[in-house]
This record gives C-alpha cells, structure tokens and sequence, in this order.
C-alpha cells in the first residue's frame, strides 16, 4: 500500500508542473475605457454634430494584451459597460459601429452605415429622456456578427463610432463606455 | 458520434464487469468547479453520477455524467459575466488500491469525455477533451466508500486551444453484486 502512495504523490507533484505550464494559454478579459475621454468628459452625439463621434481604441496599451498579443487562438467575444442618455422626447435605438481603420474618421453616422464598418452593438433602446446602463452580461444580448470583426480586434487598434436610429434626429451623451474582449491565448 | 462510442465502451465495461461476478460501485458526488486559466469565469458548483468497475489488477474503470456550473466572473468596473454551464460524460480508467474493500485507498484517474459548454452570447460548444487527477477513497464497510477526488479537465476549443477546470468532489459509491 505504501509503494501506492509514494506513486500517488509522484504523479501529482509532475501533475502540478504540467498544471503550471497548460495555464500559460488561457483565456483573459481586456478592458479599455473610451469614455469619458482623457479629460474626464462625457461624450456627445447629435445628428447636426459628430465631432466626437470618432472613439479610437488601443489596445496595446494594456499589458495583459501585450503578453498575449504575439499567439492570440481565438477571440471569444466582445462586450460592453455602457452608461448613455437620450436628451430627446423620443425614444432612439442606440448603436456601435466598429471601423478598423483609425483614419477613416468619418463625418456622420450616415457616412458610417454607407462604409464598411461593422454594426457590433444594436438593437438597445433608450427611452426619451432617459438613461441606461448596460454592464458586460447585459451587452451580449445585444452584439452583433462577431465573425466580421474579430481581425480587427487581434491588431488591438480599432475606431468605435456610436450611432442611433432614427439617423436624422438624436442626441446621446455617453458617460460611460467601456470595451471588453474576452481572447484565448498563450503569453 | 462521439457519445456512441462513450455509451457503447461505458457498456461494454459494464457487461465485462458483470460477467467477472466482481462488484459495481454506484456513486454520486458533488462540490466546486473551478476555471484554471479562465479569466471570464468564476468558481461554481458541480454534481456527477458513476458507475465503478473492476477491470483487471488494480485498474477500474468509471463511466460517469458531469453537470456543473461555472460562477459570475467579476472584472472590476464592467460588472459581471454569467458563468457558462459544463456537462460533460465520459469514461475514467483509475489506478490504485482494490475497489469495494475497508480502507484508505489512495488512486490515479485518466478520463476522456465530451463536454457540452453553454453560456448566453457565445456559441455553445460540444467538444471532445480529457481529463487527469486522483483521489482517495476511504472504505467505511465492504460496500461503501467515501470519495474525495480532485480532476483537472482540459477540453480542446476553438482556435487550437484549450479550456481547462478543476474538479472538486467528496462523494459516496455503495457497491452491489458481492
């Protein structure tokens, strides 16, 4: 019976180093605050003004990107934690729009949906006058064609460019804004 | 595909153990499941139901059926992610001790199995992997066991990678047919 014990323990302490190699591939949560912007404020969309509708993402200033950036396997998903106002007496349906290259900077958000950026979040209804907040399991109801994008979330530089419906009137200040993107990869 | 083969090897070791007129341990347990490597999960709970045959010499074989549940994962600032559920059956080849005997009994255990993981927003997957660990059980009667058993499952993923979780169990196996 000893001999069975002295294998036991054998096994488990080689167990414990292949253990601690396998984790190096792993599956990390990137976070990249985008609002409110470097001086600290809120962000504003109108259909007569998108001078701040350009929301330009880099990833590679975080380091757990950095450590895994070189043998991403896959990207699992994207989320959001969105904080957003409607000032107009009527509901509009909120939208983000992902464009991978940073220079395309694109005037109004009818210019977006002609381009070809890709719609990642729809279909969230703000109510007039109102405010929500949507937190990282709330967003994924409302992502949209993960496939088309996921290249352009491996490079970890993107433009975001929030939208609404209807295109010709809306108003929708973002306090908040936060992107997540959950990878599979080996540091 | 997969689960045929499972159910058509669970099977066989059933009909072989029977035909040897040894024991068969019919055993539940539960505990933790735990994400190793796995930021967007948390520490859930997990529950399986087994069969224990004896084999040849000190190997045994368990077909088994898994059904756990990963916890929120919390990533400061963003709230939470609700954990993905992983129900996964298969078949453990255990080493050690003779099974259905008064004791300390110390084993080994290599499984294989598919694991079936589902989470709202992210594709549900079903997928082959396999999985190593040991325990130890502790023979209270001739025809019981208490069981406490530690599993590390690595199941294959998108991408060429691989999800991994630990087990965590304590359970009871009775043995009938002596």
């Amino acid at each position: 019976m000893k001999r069975i014990y002295w294998i036991c323990a054998a096994v488990a302490a080689v167990t414990a180093a292949v253990f601690a190699g396998c984790v190096l591939t792993g599956t990390v949560v990137i976070t990249a605050k985008v609002a409110p912007d470097a001086a600290g404020e809120s962000i504003n969309i109108t259909n007569l003004d998108y001078s701040e509708g350009e929301l330009e993402v880099n990833l590679n200033n975080n380091a757990t990107f950095k450590d895994y950036k070189d043998d991403i396997r896959t990207i699992e998903n994207i989320g959001f934690y969105l904080e957003a106002r409607n000032n107009l007496f009527a509901p509009v349906t909120f939208q983000i729009f992902l464009e991978p290259d940073t220079a395309a900077n694109y005037a109004n958000t009818e210019d977006i949906v002609q381009s070809r950026a890709q719609v990642v979040l729809t279909e969230l209804i703000i109510p007039a006058r109102e405010s929500v907040v949507i937190d990282w399991n709330e967003s994924m109801q409302y992502i949209s064609g993960l496939d088309e994008f996921k290249g352009a979330l491996e490079t970890g530089v993107f433009s975001l460019y929030p939208a609404a419906v209807p295109r010709d009137a809306f108003n929708v200040t973002i306090d908040s804004l936060v992107v997540i993107v959950t990878l599979t990869g080996k540091k | 595909m997969k689960r045929l083969i499972l159910i058509t090897m669970a099977a066989s070791i059933l009909t072989a153990a029977a035909a040897t007129a040894a024991p068969i341990g019919l055993g539940v347990s539960g505990g933790a499941l735990l994400p190793a490597g796995q930021e967007d999960q948390g520490t859930g709970s997990l529950f399986a139901i087994k069969v224990r045959a004896h084999l040849a010499g000190r190997f045994a074989a368990e077909p088994n059926i898994h059904f756990g549940s990963f916890g929120d994962a919390d990533i400061a600032g963003v709230g939470n992610r609700k954990g993905s559920s992983l129900t996964h059956y298969g078949v453990d080849i255990t080493w050690g001790a003779p099974i259905a005997a008064v004791g300390f009994k110390p084993y080994l255990l290599l499984g294989g199995a598919v694991y079936n993981t589902k989470r709202d927003g992210d594709v549900t997957s079903n997928a082959s992997g396999w999985s190593f660990g040991g325990g130890v059980a502790v023979g209270v009667r001739s025809n019981l066991d208490v069981d406490l058993r530690g599993r590390f499952n690595i199941v294959s993923s998108e991408g060429s990678a691989s999800k991994k979780s630990v087990g965590l169990t304590i359970g009871v196996f009775y043995y009938v047919g002596r």
